[in-house]
């Protein structure tokens, strides 16, 4: 789900840069607030390794094979530290594995940590609604399916918007069929993951999660 | 041959004969004229090291790297096999596609000379990519990483 280089203009590409910073900026802003941001340092720098590593987990689902992204988990967890977290973790995969781009860094950060941010609403929302520990785990599946579904869903838009014009368009949005479809089982594990740690957070230290 | 980004084009500058049988046949209706020819070969595959089977190649030649000179399919295999034009002299580049992954990559013909594969990316610093020890070694130093600012900012001020 990571856009490589040369897939967008260059124009889109420092775009997405822009609007990534400026996410990040806000993000940041909202961290500086908080009565003790370095408390929350230690568990963001934890799900940053998770997320960085969850790109090199393969699950083979013929016929094609996707891997991990965390991102609903990080932003169930995390919240607004999900963003900068992914940013860091995007830029490691990048230039450590290839995974993405450099140049569509901004892009990829856009389409993981939008989601990832989306998630944080929905779960917070969530646990305002109801404060139970079966509800949190509820909300924690939904945050974490969500941000898979979102995820896809933006990477696939945007190939759409910028199909170029010379390649088999046909092809391609079969492929992006495929593509989508592969991604369902990694919605539903990725939840069930998101699930299973807000449920093991609530049970240990439930200050662990994001305060509502 | 290269690896570039997450998605692999290894493009083979071989002296791989495409035809490799020199002649002519003949038929009632139809005429073929085989000559042997230099070829290039592109084998994409993913990272996961499963080949990119149907992904969409696309040719651009050096002396108009903004417009198509030639694209088809990978096989089964993830191979896409082309003879450039051994007129024009210079980089060809070389794109693979699927679903929005991809990579690109350049392979510089020279004259007289067998073809020399080339790195495109700046991504790419490797012929073949970190093998999996290496993309272990790597991620095991990013995490501890990771778990030494978490400890740091654990430690009691």
């Amino acid at each position: 789900m990571h856009l490589p280089d040369g897939i967008v203009p260059l124009p889109l590409a420092l775009a997405g840069y822009v609007a990534s910073g400026l996410i990040a900026w806000a993000c940041l802003r909202r961290i500086e607030r908080k009565p003790d941001p370095r408390r929350e340092l230690p568990r963001a720098a934890m799900l940053t390794a998770a997320f960085f590593i969850a790109s090199l987990i393969y699950l083979p689902l013929p016929p094609v094979s996707v891997h991990l992204v965390l991102n609903g988990l990080l932003g169930a967890v995390l919240g607004w530290f999900a963003f900068p977290a992914i940013l860091v973790g995007l830029l490691l995969q990048a230039v450590m594995f290839g995974h993405g781009g450099i140049t569509t860094l901004g892009l990829n950060g856009l389409i993981f940590g939008l989601p990832a941010l989306a998630s944080y609403a929905v779960f917070v929302l969530g646990r305002k609604l109801s404060r139970s520990p079966r509800s949190d785990a509820l909300f924690g599946f939904v945050a974490g399916a969500f941000a898979v579904a979102a995820s896809a869903l933006l990477f696939v838009l945007l190939l759409l918007w910028q199909m170029p014009a010379e390649l088999d368009s046909a092809l391609e949005q079969q492929a992006l069929r495929v593509f989508v479809i592969a991604h369902v089982p990694v919605m539903l594990l990725e939840g069930l993951v998101t699930a299973t740690l807000v449920a093991l957070f609530v049970r240990i230290d439930p200050a662990l999660l994001v305060r509502v | 041959m290269w690896a570039v980004g997450a998605r692999r084009v290894l493009i083979t500058g071989a002296a791989a004969a495409v035809c490799a049988a020199t002649g002519q046949a003949f038929a009632h209706a139809a005429y073929i004229q085989l000559s042997p020819a230099r070829g290039v070969e592109v084998r994409a595959a993913y990272d996961s090291g499963e080949p990119m089977v149907s992904a969409q190649v696309r040719i651009y030649a050096p002396d108009a790297p903004a417009r198509v000179w030639l694209q088809g399919l990978t096989d089964e295999s993830g191979v896409y096999r082309f003879v450039p034009d051994p007129a024009i002299d210079g980089a060809w580049a070389v794109q693979v596609r699927q679903a929005g992954h991809g990579a690109m990559g350049e392979i510089r013909l020279e004259p007289t000379s067998v073809p020399a594969a080339e790195a495109a990316l700046p991504l790419s610093t490797s012929a073949t990519g970190p093998d999996p020890l290496q993309k272990a070694l790597m991620a095991a130093a990013i995490i501890w990483g990771f778990i030494g600012t978490a400890l740091y900012f654990k430690r009691p001020r």
